[in-house]
């Protein structure tokens, strides 16, 4: 089975988006999740 | 513009290097790994940008990293990645003894092919034992920048 990837953007306090990145694996969204504090499972 | 800090290990380096932009005010790090002397460069991260709250973030990773080993030398720091994910750094095992003395180990990451590729991402990197000593002088120095580049108005 093809593991999941996930395109994803972040938005700053003022509402812009600050990066935008494609085909992230499990694995970087956990990271990612763990340093910015948000549930990388949904 | 471009301003280097670096995190001397005993037998790596790994160079930061920011890159200002003019035009939208934005901060850019690319990390670069080598050996400590000098005499080879191993790889260079893809450059990504790096908030300024995020420089501060990083200098305390270390600062936390350095009072949790002082209080268990088993301690290991989770890894932390900035917003672009083109390095990665995990503290790990060591000792901090009274007065501050210490080393531990460190591996530093770097993404050489950028996020978003089709294979996924290739990171090369290194590991080996740090000097407590050069860590906090690499967390004075990002604060330095970070208050540096805050003024300055950049985000």
């Amino acid at each position: 089975m093809p593991q999941r990837s996930y395109n994803i953007a972040i938005v700053n306090e003022q509402g812009e988006i600050v990066t935008a990145m494609r085909n992230l694996d499990p694995k970087a969204l956990r990271k990612l999740g763990q340093n910015y504090g948000f549930n990388p499972d949904p | 513009m471009h301003t280097e800090c670096s995190l001397i290990a005993r037998g790596y380096r790994a160079d930061f290097r920011f890159t200002l932009a003019e035009a939208n005010r934005l901060v850019d790090l690319e990390v670069g790994i080598g050996l400590a002397d000098g005499s080879q460069r191993l790889a260079t991260s893809t450059a990504g940008y790096i908030p300024v709250k995020d420089i501060v973030r990083l200098a305390r990773y270390f600062e936390d990293h350095l009072a949790s080993l002082a209080r268990n030398p088993d301690t290991q720091s989770e890894g932390f990645v900035p917003l672009e994910l083109n390095f990665e750094l995990q503290a790990m095992e060591g000792e901090v003894r009274a007065g501050g003395d210490g080393e531990f180990t460190l591996r530093v990451m770097v993404n050489v092919t950028g996020t978003g590729s089709p294979n996924g991402s290739v990171y090369v990197g290194c590991e080996g034992v740090i000097d407590a000593a050069h860590v906090r002088d690499f967390t004075t120095r990002l604060h330095e920048l970070a208050s540096q580049f805050a003024a300055d108005g950049r985000r």
